[in-house]
């Protein structure tokens, strides 16, 4: 464990100077996400000042599940950008000499380019988070706030997960771009309350493709509306979720044929 | 024009050879479709009118800003700085083809394919979730209306050609095309009509070309004709011909500096 705790530490030590080496590139990306988070912020904050309530929450809240929702994306960025670099390594043929090395190909593949645009970005988010709870008055009881921290980190194995089924779903069809953007694209969906969405779509985002558990059930646990059904239901599909994710990734490695190299 | 033919029918064939990819690209229209369109359905579900929109009206504009999308924003023009990267882009310049006539046949190719399944993915949701849609009646709106999207497609092309054409002096392409598109999200009215911003910021936003790309020739559907048309539309074609003269001095001078590397 210390062994692949100091390995991750230097690839991420790597990724952080490579990504400073493009100064103009990160300055441009920086305002970029900025741009994005601010113009995002602002519709949905413009929108729901004027009619008071989206699906039963009101402006503070609806606020509170999309900076939520920031938080866990940035985070998964964050962690897991060496994925967005995958293709060109199974199209090459790269992969093998990662599958050769005597440490565990995720920790190459999964989480060995850390983007540290994302780490900065988290800064305002929480910030930002923390006033709008103030602002909304809420008095967060301790047990609604643990139960948000024990859903958050479900909320990041999911993603762990997702991104193991984009890197399987790689090796079997060299498609690595559009998956994970798909990927995001549901979990933008999810950006907002999930009640906005008429079944079966709903069920749809929040138990099949679980961005919906993901994103917005952690803060219904801030807002103390969670029971406890959906705490194991959580878990559970966040069990068979990891057994599909690994199951296939296993099974892309005995397909791989290193085509490329 | 026989070879621009072969050029248009070989650009179709490659969106085939990956179908998956293919296939992937338009499963990602249709989940921010319904994103956008579930979003406006549940803000019209305690009120009939929100910012001078009624339900109809607000759903054909994400409808019609989808379709004005798909036209004037796709474009092959960011594979231009790729080519320019690795060198490929001397091929343009030695083949018997003109480079400009070579991308245009490209981005009327691709723009076709995109319009086809764009109202291909409209029509479906039309069919499962039987939204009301408001019908522009006016039969005189459509000429302005697709001129304005020809407009619109110019300003694009314009802007994001030059985008691409920096790959002649720096290997910083990627994060100016970002901001480009960040801003494109923001000002060209892709999630909510523009006109209901503070008239002071909406008057402000008609100042820039980014309204003009998909906002503009929506509104023109949705609320037809008026006097109030005329500015825009001068200062749209004011844009369109700053633009195209300034992707022109940017390819004059990127051309001199082309140095063919990678190659």
């Amino acid at each position: 464990m210390k062994r692949y705790l100091k390995i991750f530490w230097l690839l991420s030590s790597y990724s952080i100077k490579t990504s400073f080496q493009h100064r103009l590139g990160v300055v441009s990306f920086l305002l970029g996400k900025i741009i994005r988070f601010t113009v995002y912020f602002f519709f949905i904050y413009f929108l729901v000042s004027r009619t008071k309530l989206l699906a039963g929450y009101n402006l503070n809240q609806t606020i509170i599940f999309f900076l939520v929702y920031n938080i866990i994306d940035s985070l998964t960025q964050m962690f897991f950008r060496e994925v967005y670099r995958f293709r060109p390594l199974v199209v090459s043929g790269e992969l093998d000499h990662i599958l050769l090395k005597p440490y565990h190909p995720f920790l190459r593949i999964l989480v060995g380019g850390i983007d540290p645009l994302d780490i900065i970005m988290l800064v305002p988010y929480l910030i930002i988070l923390v006033f709008f709870i103030l602002q909304a008055g809420m008095a967060i009881l301790p047990v609604n706030f643990f139960i948000f921290l024990i859903l958050m980190s479900n909320a990041l194995i999911l993603a762990t997960f997702f991104h193991i089924l984009v890197l399987a779903i790689g090796i079997f069809t060299t498609e690595v771009d559009h998956t994970i953007l798909i990927y995001r694209d549901f979990a933008r969906m999810a950006s907002l309350p999930t009640d906005i969405y008429s079944e079966p779509l709903r069920f749809f985002i929040t138990f099949v493709i679980p961005v919906g558990l993901m994103m917005t059930i952690p803060a219904k646990a801030l807002f103390g509306l969670l029971t406890i059904n959906i705490l194991i239901i959580s878990a559970a599909i966040t069990v068979f979720f990891g057994w599909f994710s690994l199951s296939l990734w296993n099974n892309a490695l005995k397909k791989y044929q290193s085509w490329g190299g | 024009m026989k070879k621009y033919w072969e050029i248009a029918r070989v650009n179709t064939l490659q969106y085939l050879v990956y179908r998956l990819n293919f296939i992937l690209w338009r499963f990602r229209n249709i989940i921010n479709l319904i994103f956008i369109f579930f979003l406006w359905t549940n803000i019209y579900s305690t009120s009939s009118k929100v910012f001078n929109y009624d339900k109809a009206q607000v759903i054909s504009y994400v409808l019609v800003v989808t379709l004005a999308s798909s036209i004037v924003l796709s474009s092959r023009t960011s594979d231009i700085a790729t080519e320019i990267l690795s060198g490929y882009f001397i091929n343009y310049l030695l083949k018997p083809v003109s480079f400009f006539k070579y991308i245009l046949t490209r981005e009327l190719v691709d723009k076709l394919i995109n319009i086809v399944f764009t109202v291909i993915e409209i029509s479906l949701l039309v069919m499962i979730f039987k939204p009301l849609l408001f019908i522009q009646n006016n039969i005189s709106v459509y000429p302005v209306f697709i001129f304005s999207l020809i407009i619109g497609c110019l300003i694009g092309f314009f802007i994001s050609l030059s985008l691409s054409f920096i790959a002649f002096w720096s290997s910083e392409v990627w994060a100016p095309r970002f901001i480009f598109f960040m801003l494109v999200q923001m000002l060209a009215g892709s999630w909510f009509p523009l006109d209901v911003l503070p008239k002071t910021i909406y008057n402000f936003m008609l100042l820039t070309p980014f309204p003009y790309l998909i906002f503009f020739p929506t509104k023109i559907y949705i609320h037809g004709l008026s006097v109030d048309l005329i500015k825009p539309i001068i200062i749209s074609i004011i844009w369109c011909l700053i633009l195209f003269a300034v992707t022109r001095l940017v390819w004059l001078k990127g051309i001199k500096n082309y140095g063919a590397f990678g190659r």
